[in-house]
């Protein structure tokens, strides 16, 4: 049932995109192609090589309290900086989308595990090697001390200490050094430290013009420069504390961003999945009670009902016995076809039986002009069918096929298993298809009183009402196997060279013992 | 005096119970029973009954199209039997005509009967000679299509489809149906066929054409607001009408 299910959704939705395929699926291609561009050239951006180096600044080093904030600051702008969020909103559109078109439910589990695995992979691989690239150039750091204690010495002259570190693969202190970013964030420190005076503009300029020409060797002597005790007691930290590159945690977290974009699809996956199958299950409901409103139409068509009641009329006379079989027939096949019941499908001996009803007072009615043959596979008697699925075509074969001739008629109903399916099969001998259409027959010629060869003719008034009705009756009867089982069916309506009409009918065989749990679309 | 009355319905069952409530009738007398139009037709023709039980839903031909294949003075008195058919029942509620509604109580089907009864030993044809060409005529335009149009000649009758027919001539008390190379005699007004076939997608052109809208092939001017149409038949006919006229039928079509 589930499998069957799966298929009438795609066969479901399939009608409602084809109405606007191209449409929506050029809008999305043309999002996918805007968005991954905008990914490639993002991506470039993050590697590219060494633009505007972060600056990572810690003043007052000595104070020992603050060792925990410069620490959090230190990983904000690493593990936990924003940077880090970069490769999860590039990546995400593409881990959703394969959760989306993957999503880990039954059926196709295994494929989808390994594909979301392997994303998995893939997206903690791509959003550490982002993410590393952006600490590398991060760890280009410039530590500016204010020494405000020894300021104070010096008069109201700010010394600004400075110390840089490179590690390797940075973008060097050339950048570093012709970055404007240093100004505003030296400027930034002295302010914010509120210990200088002076214009730090004054300041810094010179600072840094110091060290924009300094080699990598010469970065050693600054470093070695700045030794503690070194110079007037500044105490540069390094390597500076807290300011990991990316690590496991960083890892952990990629993986966390990775459950939550894969979660949220499956949530929007499984939720889409609820309402299709709630609409499914509208639709068919209603489909069933038009079948059934069709059928009780077909009931109480005043044609039949009349006749089959003057029919038991008839016989009270001659054979009371066989008047109160038929009109318990009729009882039965009203109650049947007012029953209320839900169930999409019964098993082809419920629905034999109705149509049994069904036959045995259309017998009674034409008695010699109608014949009825069954053939049934014992096995196939199990098998699931829709709710009313013979019915219709039946009475089409007798309304349309055998009512308006007047040789006698036969109607054959058979039910076997090909190729692992349910075929089943209504004939009839009756006029065909084109006297039961409106195409009437044109000229009849009766020769004199003699021989009258007419063709044959419904009753020519009328006609177009019923043949509306009981297309009616075919069609949704081809909607609701559609619904059921996708492509899984076929309705064929095929004239037969002998004369008359054959239609037949494909469904999957499945025994309702086996899938009797499944056999309620209600419950699945 | 003895009724001869003949049974005519498809269903078996049906007719056996008119039998039988006919068995109590000892002055009504079944010459014959019928289980489709052609037999009916036949039967009514040969053997001249005084009384006809005619179903209207009928294999071959219906009920209407028996009465109306019949020459009016071999049409007996008619009881109709109907389960259910509205536009069979319109027709006869219109045109006063006495029917019976499958299944009929023993009573009312003896008041039927007896009404016929009246109606043979008083002679009154002339009565019901024009309430059945009444109710014909109104089952005609009830039916879409206009329904198939029987003709009469004398070695056989023929039923034919409107689209079968190209051009209606009037011709005195007659028309002739234009069929391609036959030509179909029918005691009809122009105005009877005009009503009865202009739903059919006909048009009346003149006093005394009715053309099949689908056949023109072309219209030719003739003078000044004078034109002829010319049918694919190779047909030329004058046409009196406007040409707008034609023109706004023509694309109703």
């Amino acid at each position: 049932m589930r499998q069957a299910l799966e298929l009438v959704s795609v066969t479901q939705s399939s009608p409602g995109k084809a109405a606007r395929p191209s449409r929506r699926s050029r809008i999305l291609g043309l999002c996918g192609m805007v968005w991954t561009v905008f990914v490639s050239l993002a991506i470039w951006w993050l590697l590219r090589g060494d633009s505007g180096p972060s600056v990572y600044i810690i003043h007052d080093g000595n104070s020992a309290p603050r060792a925990t904030v410069q620490k959090f600051r230190a990983w904000s702008k690493g593990d936990l900086g924003i940077e880090r969020v970069y490769p999860w909103v590039l990546l995400g559109p593409y881990v959703a989308l394969i959760a989306l078109y993957f999503p880990l439910e039954r059926g196709r589990l295994r494929l989808s595990l390994a594909l979301n695995l392997a994303a998995c992979a893939g997206f903690v691989a791509a959003s550490h090697a982002i993410g590393e690239r952006i600490s590398v150039r991060g760890q280009t750091v410039v530590f500016l001390r204010s020494d405000a204690v020894l300021g104070g010495d010096s008069g109201g002259t700010n010394v600004v200490e400075v110390a840089v570190t490179k590690s390797a693969g940075s973008g060097g202190i050339g950048g570093l050094a012709g970055g404007g970013g240093i100004i505003r964030d030296t400027r930034e420190l002295v302010t914010s430290s509120g210990r200088v005076n002076g214009d730090s503009r004054e300041l810094v300029p010179a600072e840094v013009a110091k060290l924009r020409d300094v080699s990598d060797a010469g970065i050693s002597n600054l470093l070695a420069e700045l030794q503690p005790g070194n110079r007037k007691g500044a105490r540069a930290v390094f390597p500076p504390p807290g300011l990991p590159r990316p690590g496991l945690l960083s890892m952990l977290l990629d993986l966390l961003a990775y459950c939550a974009v894969v979660g949220l699809a499956h949530s929007v996956h499984f939720y889409r999945r609820l309402r299709e199958r709630e609409h499914q299950a509208l639709f068919l409901e209603s489909n069933l009670a038009q079948a059934r409103l069709n059928t009780l139409r077909a009931q109480l068509q005043p044609h039949f009902l009349f006749n089959s009641l003057n029919a038991i009329a008839a016989l009270l006379r001659r054979d009371p016995r066989l008047a109160e079989a038929t009109l318990l027939s009729l009882s039965e096949l009203l109650r049947l076809a007012l029953s209320q019941s839900e169930r999409q499908e019964v098993s082809l001996r419920e629905e034999i039986n109705f149509v049994g009803h069904y036959l045995e007072i259309q017998q009674t009615r034409f008695g010699d002009r109608l014949r009825i043959e069954q053939e049934i596979e014992p096995a196939a008697l199990e098998c699931l069918v829709p709710t009313l699925l013979l019915q219709p075509v039946v009475e089409n074969a007798i309304r349309h096929g055998i009512e308006p001739g007047d040789k006698a008629g036969l109607v054959r109903v058979t039910a076997n298993q090909e190729d692992g399916r349910l075929v089943l099969t209504v004939a009839d001998n009756g006029v065909g298809l084109s006297g039961t259409g409106l195409e009437l027959a044109s000229t009849s010629v009766l020769s004199g009183k003699a021989s009258i060869v007419p063709l044959p003719n419904k009753g020519s008034l009328g006609v177009v009402g019923e043949h509306v009705g009981n297309g009616i009756g075919l069609t949704n009867l081809r909607a609701r196997l559609e619904t059921l089982y996708g492509t899984e069916q076929k309705l064929e309506l095929a004239e037969r060279k002998e004369g008359g009409v054959t239609v037949r009918i494909e469904l999957p065989w499945r025994p309702a013992a086996a899938s009797e749990s499944a056999g309620r679309i209600r419950a699945s | 005096m003895k009724l001869r009355a003949i049974i005519a319905d498809d269903e078996p069952l049906a007719r056996e119970r008119v039998r039988a409530l006919v068995s109590d009738e000892p002055d009504v007398e079944v010459v014959a029973e019928c289980s489709n139009g052609a037999q009916t037709l036949k039967a009514t023709q040969e053997q001249r009954p005084d009384l006809l039980f005619l179903d209207v839903q009928m294999p071959r031909l219906n009920g209407f199209e028996v009465l109306e294949a019949l020459e009016s003075e071999q049409i007996p008195v008619v009881i109709f039997t109907t389960a259910h058919d509205e536009h069979a029942i319109r027709a006869f509620e219109v045109n006063a005509l006495d029917y019976l509604l499958k299944p009929f109580t023993e009573a009312r089907f003896k008041a039927a009967v007896q009404r016929a009864r009246d109606q043979v030993s008083r002679g009154s044809r002339g009565r019901s000679d024009r309430q059945l060409s009444a109710l014909l005529n109104h089952v005609h335009t009830a039916t879409p299509g206009g329904g198939r149009i029987l003709v009469r000649s004398p070695e056989r009758i023929i039923f034919l489809k409107p689209e079968e027919i190209d051009h209606v001539e009037a011709a005195g008390n007659y028309v002739v149906l234009h069929a391609a190379k036959d030509r179909h005699i029918l005691r009809e007004t122009t105005a009877a066929m005009e009503a009865r076939l202009a739903p059919a997608g006909f048009m009346r052109i003149s006093r005394s054409v009715i053309v099949n809208l689908a056949r023109i092939r072309e219209v030719q001017p003739l003078g000044p607001g004078q034109y002829s149409v010319l049918l694919k038949t190779g047909a030329r006919l004058d046409m009196t009408c406007s040409l707008s006229e034609l023109q706004t039928r023509l694309s109703e079509t």
